[in-house]
């Protein structure tokens, strides 16, 4: 089938509207949150199930490759159509179908964006846990694509955890229900299998999710360090302690400076590193473990500790945090952010490596981390123009990710693989690790769903991909 | 389809080239983008949009008319600019955009007739500008407009003019015209203010000026209606005609910029934005980048000045439910949201009630109704559908644009509800205070 | 294929690996006897059995503590049995971040003894924990009430070694706990009952030990006062561990000894900070306002350890055990419907406990007579449930059953899909061949 008789079929199914195929429109299409760029043949946008079968159907018989796009917000080049193909958006299935506040439970289409599910609900007292700082934007459907996290998912989890069932659409255009509203269903766990395969096995068509009760009382502590090994130590200190804080986040001292210097949420000047601490649940267990924290705290010598003292001064010390990559602009033109997660107890050790790094190649590394679970994010500035800062900032991220593996943790911790880290998974996979995963394509039948991702192909080297793949110019907060 | 005018780079400016650059394509703005909520189409987004503007840039395309029309298709509400974590200046390349393609589009139609002729000879001159409002209010008082309505094969015979019939603005007279005159403060006088009354407001919505000038001396300041100053020219930038609009800045300094007022009173949102960005306008006009500067410095949104000055506590119980419709110009580019809302609080009786997405664009955007009627009504639908959801008896809001659109809106979908100014309420709670 | 006893000692008889075949009679898998039982000392070893097997077409049945063995279709047939008995270490247990890596022939007993001993557990609650193995129970896939507040078994993994069917040892996931490199492996052998591969070692992520416990008992007399008491509670902002409920002949015959005079109680386990706990007791106390009399019991586990016993260890012959998933609010319906069965069949020995935070119930029927009756009765069961778009799944029933009924309520779609994985994964039906769902 040529090119125009896929268009015309496709107009046939949504309308001549919703199949976009001129270069001009395309263009629009070539992007994600990530850097890597790409032209789709075709962008077709659905507004049903029925729609996604059919579409579906051709490009099976075809064997056109199929990029699913929910936002086209993701990090690691997932909704980029590296080989041209068929790029289905999901933004016109936005319906809320049912919200079931007795059994915590709602179903979705998967267009429909992670806050607005939260808003939705939230007259019942309910909210959707899974958190990614891009929530106000970012579609369920891609949530499950990267089994997203967010800053609350060190006591809540992350996406796997929230999607109990979901409709799914196979290659051929079957569609085949995985798990259901019950929370457990008979057969092979093929959800868990579907999240996190970053659209190259089916694709979801409707989501049952989990919703949790909303907590009663939060608290937010803002502590200052006069050393990055203390914050890190603290941050160990009060997970053994039998504490799950809903979050902890670190800040090193050029992060802080950044934030200090352009969105001035009172952040102090003199601390190596801050810590933000998050405790929710009942007011009686937040009052003992509040406390408790206040001890593991007294232990060091800090330079301040602050409690939030209402939800305003709350959102104040959450601004800094949020704004922090956005602030990073004014101390480089560009950043190159690492995603990798090691053992929480590695932290000092990492660090201290990856500050090493940072003299060795004398490029100014910034640390944000979501500290609790272990989830690092340097980012590495530099000057693009300058060709040997560049490299330099490319080689380093690599070493950094290294490190990662080398301590027992892993490549990505929330940003995926896609396009981005393909090449270094053999740094945590064998052949027949990666050969094990790869079969599930075969058992899902599914090479033309987003071809060419997550698995090296061993054309490009490392640096290559690197060029390509992860660099991100500063100015932007969303990458965390 | 052939296109008629290959035109790049749109813009050599380094300003312009950085701020392309600045956005990293991270997808934030899309949730708040009205045409991009509507269609789904990421060719509707600011992102979209940014990714055309470089590709033209770059040489990879040229600029044809489907690309132009998505950046047509742009409200410029600039609720983008606020979500944007990198600071992307949105509104500039969008404007400097559209200034580069203003003549490149050749084609014959409403929309070009409108932009040419209106915007740049009408609009400019308000004696015209009155002429036409005239005859509109003679026309709407000839009930001509409700027969035509009554006609139900008019819609299709005649669907432009049907549509511009049922759009048109209530008209209100009489109308203000700025000719010197002087208010003066009433108890202890604070100090002195210019109201600045626009074209469209002052013709269309004469009473609703004339209680600004009641509101200001109330609360202790003389009011001056600068004579010969003229419209603020945000519509000719917004379309790209940056010429046009730096001759209406430089009049407006000229004749409204004195020592002797405190400060130039603006209550139409969007005016507001374009007299407080003179400064950027005549940046680079050596004779009035200083005097544009101080200009704009003065400028004050009239809720922004009531709150901080702080007002007068009006008397009167309303007892009103009332939702408010932040404009977009008033929210997304002069940042302020809180004062309307705080003048509505002081208002004793007045229940507020929040509607879904009061921060998203009413469709109205200039005069984009008229040239993207489409999308703009259908932003309109979900407005309207939201303020319905509130249950309120009155949308208050803070432009005149908001006020023509949501009136259009609320009596094409049948809606019990009035559209009024923030500042038309509390004149209403002051009516006892007043001496 | 079937071997004759030296034609196996020939075959692995390079391997160095001990062949068991003098005590198999007591290892029946659906009325079958394994030729021999191999107890694997390394993954090496496994893998070298599972290569072995597979190259020479031979029937594998994975076996952790044997607890539960009676779940699934009637097996095809079985040549093997492997016993993960013998890999039973603890491999890495750091208590700071949270994350333990086991061989999964660990019994939960002893995996729960070491956690508890830094305060920390993993909520896993099978029948039997001094005898089942964390191998076995995430091949099950479900656990007992404490799922609620801990999440599923599936929640709780972080990574895994796994032997596939042909012997090749696969890792997925890591020892962190958050991750998202690669595919997530794991979940097609959690539930999977060892048809896809053998898990060989597991990491989950742990969570600390409630600093106090303690277990509510609500007695009432009234159905409708029991849906209202577990809603409310369910509802309400306070989050119990864990919130069961059963009839009070179900009660006694957990042999817990505590005298109960209503007809049903229902269980709330509370856990966390003293005063939470207390807040907790004490919110509760106010929705029930209509119940006095509440048993509040500070030492609690055992009854927890008796209704996650519940019905076992199973006796195949005359019990029934039966588990059905549904919504949380269409449980005590369920149930209700259930024991209305009873009386049209009698004499049926009903035992319910429901789980309403999860939307379980497990139905032990006693003293079945013949299996005509006994599949009426599943069937009437069946009929009862798909009202209410809940699922069952047959636990455990007697074997001369098994031929004619299917355990799973698993839909032909999915189990067309899961044939493909069954194909793929382990193309010579190795392992378990015809016990999964869809008998796969």
């Amino acid at each position: 089938m040529s090119l125009n008789e896929i268009i015309y079929k496709f107009e046939n199914i949504v309308g001549s509207s919703y199949v976009i195929h001129a270069t001009e429109d395309l263009i629009a299409y070539e992007y994600d949150g990530s850097i890597d760029r790409s032209l789709p043949n075709i962008v077709v946008i659905p507004k049903n199930t029925k729609q996604i079968s059919e579409i579906l159907k051709i490009c099976y018989t075809n064997q056109v490759p199929v990029i699913a796009r929910g936002a086209g917000t993701g990090l690691s080049g997932g909704a980029i159509a590296q080989n041209g193909g068929v790029s289905i958006g999901f933004s016109r299935m936005t319906e809320i179908i049912e919200i079931d506040p007795e059994n915590h439970l709602a179903i979705v289409e998967p267009g429909v964006i992670n806050s607005e599910l939260s808003e939705k609900v939230s007259e019942y007292n309910l909210y959707y846990a899974p958190d990614p700082s891009s929530q106000q934007v970012c579609t369920l459907g891609g949530n499950i694509a990267e089994n997203s996290g967010g800053l609350h998912c060190l006591k809540y989890g992350v996406t796997t955890n929230h999607i109990i069932g979901m409709e799914i659409a196979l290659s051929n255009g079957d569609l085949v229900w995985v798990g259901d509203k019950t929370r457990e269903s008979p057969g092979y766990d093929l959800r868990g299998i579907v999240i996190g395969s970053e659209g190259t096995l089916a694709l979801a068509t409707k989501l049952v999710v989990r919703l949790l009760k909303k907590p009663e009382t939060v608290k937010t502590f803002l502590a200052a360090f006069k050393s990055i090994s203390d914050a890190s130590e603290v941050v160990s200190q009060i997970i053994s302690s039998g504490i799950i804080p809903s979050a902890i986040e670190m800040m090193d001292k050029l992060a802080i400076s950044a934030v200090e210097s352009s969105i001035n949420p009172g952040y102090p000047h003199n601390a190596e590193a801050i810590l933000l601490v998050e405790i929710d649940g009942l007011h009686e267990a937040v009052i003992e473990e509040s406390k408790d924290i206040t001890q593991i705290f007294k232990q060091y010598d800090l330079l301040e500790l602050r409690e939030a003292q209402d939800e305003k001064e709350r959102i104040n010390l959450w601004k800094g945090r949020k704004g922090v990559l956005g602030a990073l602009g004014h101390l480089a033109p560009n950043y190159y952010l690492v995603d990798g997660t090691i053992p929480r107890t590695k932290l000092v050790e990492v660090l201290e490596k990856i500050n090493q790094i940072s003299k060795k190649i004398k490029l100014p590394i910034a640390n944000v981390l979501h500290a609790g679970d272990g989830n690092l994010h340097p980012a590495i500035l530099f000057n693009e123009r300058n060709t040997s800062e560049r490299d330099k900032a490319l080689e380093a991220g690599a070493e950094i990710l290294k490190i990662c593996v080398e301590v027992g943790g892993v490549l990505s911790g929330e940003h995926g693989i896609g396009l981005e880290k393909q090449e270094y998974m053999p740094l945590m996979f064998n052949q027949s690790d990666l050969k094990s995963m790869s079969n599930l394509i075969y058992a899902f039948d599914s090479p033309n769903f987003n071809p060419n991702k997550i698995f090296p192909t061993g054309k490009k080297n490392i640096t290559e991909i690197n060029q390509s793949g992860i660099i991100s110019q500063s100015g932007s907060e969303i990458f965390i | 389809m052939i296109l008629k005018n290959q035109q790049y780079p749109l813009s050599k400016d380094e300003k312009f080239i950085d701020g392309l650059y600045s956005c990293v394509h991270c997808g934030f703005c899309l949730q708040v983008c009205p045409t991009y909520r509507e269609t789904g189409l990421e060719t509707e987004s600011p992102r979209g949009r940014i990714a055309l503007m470089k590709a033209v840039n770059e040489e990879r395309i040229t600029a044809s008319n489907i690309v132009i029309e998505h950046w047509d298709r742009c409200v410029q509400c600039r609720a983008c600019e606020i979500a944007c974590p990198s600071g992307v200046p949105y509104g500039m390349l969008i404007e400097t955009t559209s200034h580069s393609i203003e003549n490149t589009k050749n084609e014959f139609s409403l929309k070009m007739l409108i932009k040419s002729f209106f915007l740049r000879h009408i609009i400019p001159q308000q004696k015209y500008l009155k002429l036409f409002i005239s005859l509109l209010y003679l026309l709407q008082l000839s009930k001509i407009p409700k027969i035509i309505q009554s006609i139900k094969f008019f819609n299709r015979l005649f669907p432009t003019l049907y549509n511009f019939n049922q759009m048109s603005p209530v008209i209100s007279p009489p109308s203000m015209m700025a000719s010197g005159q002087e208010f003066l403060g009433k108890g202890n006088r604070k100090g002195r203010v210019a109201l600045f009354t626009g074209c469209l407001m002052s013709l269309c919505h004469g009473n609703q000026m004339n209680a600004l000038v009641r509101i200001l001396t109330h609360n202790g300041y003389t009011v001056e209606l600068t004579e010969n100053q003229v419209c603020c020219g945000a519509i000719n930038s917004h379309s790209g005609d940056l010429e046009t609009s730096k001759n209406l800045a430089r009049k407006n300094i000229d004749f409204m910029l004195s020592d002797s007022i405190n400060a130039i009173i603006v209550a139409s949102a969007g005016c507001g934005s374009q007299l407080k960005d003179y400064f950027n306008l005549l940046e680079s006009d050596t004779n009035y980048s200083k005097k544009a500067d101080l200009f704009s410095k003065k400028v004050k949104d009239i809720h922004e000045f009531l709150v901080e000055i702080p007002l007068k506590l009006p008397t009167k119980l309303l007892n009103y439910n009332v939702t408010y419709q932040d404009s977009c110009h008033l929210t997304h580019v002069q940042k302020i949201t809180d004062a309307p809302r705080k003048i509505l609080s002081n208002i004793k009786g007045l229940n507020l009630i929040e509607m879904t997405e009061s921060k998203m664009c009413c469709g109205a955007g200039g005069i984009y109704s008229i040239t993207q009627p489409e999308l703009s009504q259908s932003i309109l639908t979900t407005k309207i559908k939201n303020v319905r959801a509130t249950g309120s008896n009155i949308v208050a809001t803070a432009n005149p644009g908001c006020v023509i659109q949501l009136q259009y809106g609320i009596r094409k979908h049948d809606l019990n509800t009035e559209v009024k100014y923030v500042f038309e309420l509390l004149d209403q709670a002051y009516h006892d205070d007043y001496i | 294929m079937s071997l004759n006893n030296p034609q196996l000692q020939k075959l692995f008889g390079k391997t160095g690996i001990t062949i068991n075949s003098n005590s198999v009679s007591g290892y029946l898998v659906d009325n079958q006897t394994p030729m021999a039982i191999i107890y694997p000392k390394t993954i090496q070893e496994l893998s070298t059995t599972l290569k072995i097997a597979s190259e020479n077409h031979l029937n594998v049945v994975p076996s952790g503590g044997n607890s539960r063995m009676n779940l699934g279709n009637q097996i095809n047939a079985i040549d093997l049995m492997i016993s993960m008995s013998n890999l039973d270490n603890i491999l890495n247990h750091n208590p700071a971040d949270l994350t333990v890596r086991v061989q999964s022939g660990i019994t939960i007993e002893k995996f729960s003894k070491l956690l508890s001993q830094h305060n920390q557990f993993v909520p896993i609650d099978p029948p039997l924990p001094n005898i089942a193995t964390i191998g076995g129970t995430l091949a099950v896939g479900f656990t007992g009430p404490l799922k609620w507040m801990g999440g599923n078994l599936r929640d709780t993994v972080i990574g895994m070694t796994i032997v596939e069917s042909d012997g090749t040892i696969v890792k997925t996931g890591g020892n962190v706990v958050k991750n998202v490199t690669g595919y997530e492996m794991s979940k097609l052998h959690i539930g999977g009952l060892g048809t896809l591969g053998i898990i060989a070692e597991v990491a989950f992520k742990i969570s600390p030990l409630p600093h106090h416990e303690t277990t509510i008992l609500i007695p009432v007399n009234k159905s409708n006062d029991l849906s209202q008491v577990t809603h409310d509670i369910f509802q309400s902002h306070i989050t119990p561990l864990s919130i069961v409920s059963m009839d009070v002949s179900t009660f006694k015959s957990l042999k817990i000894k505590c005298k109960l005079d209503s007809k049903y109680v229902a269980c709330i386990r509370l856990g966390g900070r003293r005063n939470e706990v207390q807040r907790m007791s004490t919110e509760i106390k106010k929705i029930c306002q209509y119940v006095d009399d509440f048993i509040e019991l500070d030492k609690s586990n055992f009854i927890w350890n008796k209704i996650a016993n519940f019905g076992y260890p199973v006796s195949p012959k005359n019990r029934m055990i039966i588990r059905i998933t549904s919504l949380p609010s269409k449980t005590i319906s369920i149930t209700n419907q259930i024991r209305k069965i009873n009386t049209s069949f009698s004499p049926v020995d009903f035992k319910i406990i429901s789980d309403h935070t999860h939307g379980n119930s497990i139905i032990l029927c006693d003293n079945l007579t013949t299996s005509q009756y006994i599949l009426e009765l599943i069937k009437e069961i069946r009929e009862k449930v798909h009202q209410y778009n809940g699922c069952v799944i047959l636990e455990s029933i007697p074997q001369n059953i098994k031929s004619q009924c299917e355990i799973w309520d698993a839909n032909p779609n999915t189990i067309q899909l899961m044939g493909k994985f069954k194909k793929t994964y382990d193309p010579f039906q190795t392992l378990n061949p015809g016990r999964f769902a869809g008998r796969i």
